[in-house]
């Protein structure tokens, strides 16, 4: 397989997407109404689904239009290689394949417990640590291997990280041994921060910037609970000024950056206009 | 590999305030066993209590899914209780803990603590055991039809031979049950569609209560097919001698086993062999290789 150097220059720049999962319309943001009403400010669709669930019809929609789309995972653990079945690679590879994805991404760690079945569904991190790094490697090697597509894993959020690494660090690790890009969630790093108690922009200077091919951005909100402080991952319209903080300082850094992501499809769309804007003034959808 | 342990460790600890107070108490006990640095147990003692809190919804959620598959067995369970906590008890139970430390399926081992509850007098509706089986029966249909895929029965090879071995196919099961079991989920079902109607009726005093449970009739058996169709897991009556057989294909058998079953004179041999016709045709029967 080609080098990340040379495979990067492959990727489209998508330009600011909306996120969306199965049957998102019903719920929340239609991604085909935003698209024919804001076409200056959403460039393309973030589709996140399971083997469960598959496609829905305003992917296929959205698909079939000729429209950008990438295909953000909800059911692997990268971190556990014995989830890593035949299965898992062929029906994603088709679901990928069938909305002509651009690549696949998702938050490397676990989806479920144990068995990928019902009732097992809890987004976790990875265990921070050296060994559970290399392991994440060799999972996304074997997906852009025998899917052909890239494989972008995300910094999950969480309460609670265990490990003795720096979550920038553990991502750094596992870019370098799998030789993959990485999905930079803003928010998500904003919350390890604030568990860590450190500054937002902690641990980016070690962190492989030039690996960035994608960004998230999401609103959250300070909770307690019994006096503990967390940042809850709620994706309200309006980012926290941590995130925006990370944003603002890895996009110009970020020379391989084809896209970001605006997650907030559980909104009414007017109130998420603002911030549609403001990314797409930060990174336009042609490069300047 | 020890992180693998330190993940299981944080799934049980997210869903039992039980365990969490444990293991703060008395780490070296509540660890006991388990592969573990000594780093790795002193980041996880390092974690603020109060953040194992953070989500007080998770037990119900995860409840909910387990409700779905069991919905009869817990309305008449709740209904002998009305408690919602003697349900939760599931995620401090050694049940639970099992399942996720080794990696088997919550779904199932909920239908485990349901019988055991049973036993131990938790509950004690003399009709829950069969509805138990019933549902956690149609659960593992489910699950072995996700994990294997639907078989769909191609053409049969012309001869096969006695030395072949055959099995029920992904989502296929058998069971027997105590001869009012199917009267007994309609029932339960009924009173559920019932308080579908105002599910805020539950709160008062005069709403419906599950009433009139067809009584448990052990002398009379009922035998029963659970096949795949377009709308989930599907039960038909068997008859006795069709079941016999079904119930030894469970595993992959050779079928001269189950022509030499005990009692098998020349006619039942035939009928046997009629039977392994016709269920390797329509496809609950599978060749394995």
């Amino acid at each position: 397989m080609r080098a990340f150097t040379d495979r990067i220059k492959r990727l489209p720049r998508l330009g600011v997407g909306i996120s969306g999962e199965f049957n998102v319309a019903a719920k929340g943001i239609d991604v085909g109404w935003m698209k024919e009403n804001y076409s200056d400010l959403v460039h393309f669709y973030e589709y996140g689904s399971d083997l469960e669930r598959g496609l829905d019809e305003g992917v296929r929609r959205w698909a079939a239009a000729g429209l950008p789309v990438t295909y953000h995972f909800l059911d692997i653990n990268l971190e556990e290689r014995a989830d890593l079945d035949q299965n898992w690679l062929k029906r994603t590879r088709s679901l990928a394949h069938e909305i002509n994805a651009a690549w696949l991404c998702g938050d490397a760690g676990r989806w479920h417990f144990g068995l990928r079945e019902r009732g097992h569904g809890m987004l976790m991190p990875p265990i921070l640590c050296r060994e559970s790094a290399l392991e994440t490697a060799e999972s996304i090697r074997q997906i852009e291997a025998e899917t052909g597509l890239a494989c972008l894993p995300e910094n999950p959020p969480a309460i609670i990280y265990l490990g003795d690494l720096h979550i920038l660090d553990y991502f750094a690790l596992v870019a370098e041994q799998a030789d993959c890009g990485l999905l930079l969630d803003c928010a998500h790093l904003a919350i390890f921060q604030q568990t860590r108690e450190l500054p937002p922009l902690t641990a980016l200077d070690g962190y492989p910037l030039d690996r960035v091919v994608e960004m998230h951005v999401a609103g959250g909100a300070y909770a307690e609970v019994d006096g503990y402080r967390y940042i809850e991952d709620n994706h309200a319209p309006e980012p926290l000024a941590a995130t925006w903080e990370i944003l603002e300082y890895v996009v110009p850094r970020a020379p391989n950056l084809k896209a970001i992501v605006f997650e907030c499809e559980l909104n009414a769309p007017e109130e998420c206009l603002a911030v549609f804007e403001r990314l797409n003034a930060i990174f336009p959808a042609e490069a300047e | 590999m020890s992180y693998h342990t330190l993940q299981k460790l944080l799934v049980r600890l997210h869903f039992d305030e039980d365990f969490v107070e444990a293991v703060y108490s008395d780490p070296a006990r509540a660890l006991a066993g388990l592969d573990l640095t000594g780093a790795e147990r002193d980041q996880l003692l390092n974690v603020d209590r109060r953040a194992w809190r953070s989500d007080p919804l998770r037990r119900r959620r995860t409840l909910r899914t387990l409700v779905e598959e069991y919905k009869v067995s817990t309305t008449i369970a709740l209904s002998e209780t009305r408690s919602l906590a003697s349900l939760e008890r599931f995620f401090s139970s050694a049940f639970f803990h099992a399942a996720v430390q080794d990696r088997g399926s919550m779904g199932l081992a909920f239908s485990e603590f349901l019988l055991d509850g049973h036993r131990q007098g938790a509950w004690t509706a003399p009709q829950l055991p069969d509805v138990v089986r019933l549902e956690a029966t149609i659960a593992a249909c489910r699950r072995s039809l996700e994990r294997e895929g639907e078989y769909r029965a191609g053409e049969l090879p012309t001869t096969i031979s006695d030395r072949t071995r055959v099995k029920l196919a992904p989502g296929y099961g058998v069971a027997s049950f105590q001869a009012n079991v199917i009267e007994t989920i309609q029932r339960v079902e009924q009173y559920l569609f019932e308080l579908s109607l105002l599910p805020a009726m539950a709160l008062c005093d005069d709403a419906p209560r599950l009433t009139g449970l067809p009584e448990v009739d052990q002398q009379k058996k009922v035998y029963l097919l659970f096949s795949p169709g377009a709308t989930g897991i599907s039960l038909t009556h068997l008859d006795k001698s069709t079941f016999a057989i079904l119930a030894e294909t469970k595993q992959a058998v050779e079928i001269r086993s189950l022509l030499a079953r005990p009692g098998a004179a020349r006619d039942k041999t035939q009928r046997t062999q009629a039977i392994l016709s016709e269920w390797l045709e329509n496809g609950a029967l599978m060749i394995v290789e």
